[in-house]
């Protein structure tokens, strides 16, 4: 199957939004679970979020105009609805949720869809550390390998703003991994 | 251990399988269970009828704010007069209000100072980054934080 673009989808959103739908959850699908996947850490909040974001963009469909990317507006949706997920996670929580193995226990599937090695396990630590804001930042620059440009357009924030972030970011994870 | 490729390669989570082969449909079942009606906007319901019932809406709007603009000016030349008069006969009474009014902004003027010079003493010592970070951890918007330090 060849690869849907925003010009297809604009093309077909015209005459049948369900079908423009369904060709936007087959394109972005995956590429969003992963985002927020990287936030919530927990794979039934991840899935959550997901159908949150959908639901969303549905509902707002017509408010976008394709005057920007739609990857960039569904990203921003979506970065919003894992924030608020882990907001209210903590609220609920009484104890700190700063590392992978807390935030299992407070899970009911636990770590049943993770398998990380040690490495992989110390810098999930070490991103669970920053504050919330800076997590989505250093995740959208280091995995998912998006251009401050774009960045810029998800979350509202300068460029300039969006690079000291990360290098603040990436400095404090080294010291983290190096530390523990 | 150092950020480089090989730590980025290796993803250590996982999903239930076949979880991405029918997001596209439970997606969908989710959306109708929720009840939310698309807003799309499609060729065959161009929002024409919509502005043409609009149209004396917008009229009547025009005639009021008008009518407003009218009654506003009218309003404002006599009051200016009226005022000018009281300005002449009430001299006395402006001035004791504008001395209550200094003597209140001088008050609040030092309170002012003497609480910088209180947090200036007890904020010796602390780096920006610090604060950077604590600006974050209260979630303020990453803009404002390095544009003010």
């Amino acid at each position: 199957m060849s690869q849907i673009t925003e010009d297809d989808i604009k093309r077909v959103i015209r005459t049948d939004a369900e079908k423009a739908f369904r060709m936007i959850i087959d394109a972005y699908g995956s590429k969003l679970y992963w985002h927020i996947r990287r936030i919530v850490i927990i794979h039934e909040d991840a899935d959550d979020a997901l159908q949150n974001t959908f639901i969303n963009a549905w509902r707002n469909i017509a408010s976008f105009r394709f005057e920007s990317s739609l990857l960039t507006w569904l990203w921003s949706i979506a970065t919003n609805e894992a924030l608020s997920l882990i907001r209210k996670r903590e609220r609920q929580s009484a104890v700190s949720l700063d590392d992978v193995d807390a935030i299992f226990a407070q899970s009911v599937e636990g770590n049943s869809y993770f398998d990380g090695d040690d490495a992989s396990v110390r810098l999930q630590n070490a991103i669970l550390k920053l504050p919330l804001k800076q997590r989505a930042v250093f995740n959208m620059k280091y995995f998912d390998e998006m251009s401050y440009e774009e960045m810029s357009g998800v979350t509202g924030t300068s460029v300039g703003a969006l690079k000291a972030s990360y290098h603040h970011a990436v400095k404090k994870i080294e010291q983290f991994l190096q530390n523990d | 251990m150092q950020l480089n490729d090989e730590i980025k390669k290796n993803n250590p989570f996982k999903v239930p399988e076949g979880y991405f082969d029918t997001l596209t449909e439970r997606t969908m079942s989710a959306i109708r269970e929720s009840g939310e009606e698309a807003d799309a906007v499609t060729e065959k319901e161009k929002p024409v009828r919509r502005q043409i019932r609009l149209v004396p809406f917008f009229s009547l709007a025009a005639v009021i704010i008008g009518f407003a603009v009218i009654a506003t000016v009218m309003v404002r030349v006599v009051t200016a007069d009226r005022a000018a008069t009281e300005h002449e006969a009430g001299n006395g009474l402006y001035a004791e209000l504008a001395a209550e009014e200094l003597d209140t902004y001088m008050i609040e003027y030092e309170l002012m100072e003497a609480e910088e010079a209180e947090i200036t003493e007890t904020g010796q010592g602390i780096s920006s980054e610090i604060i950077i970070d604590y600006l974050m951890t209260e979630d303020i918007d990453i803009n404002d934080i390095y544009e003010l330090l």
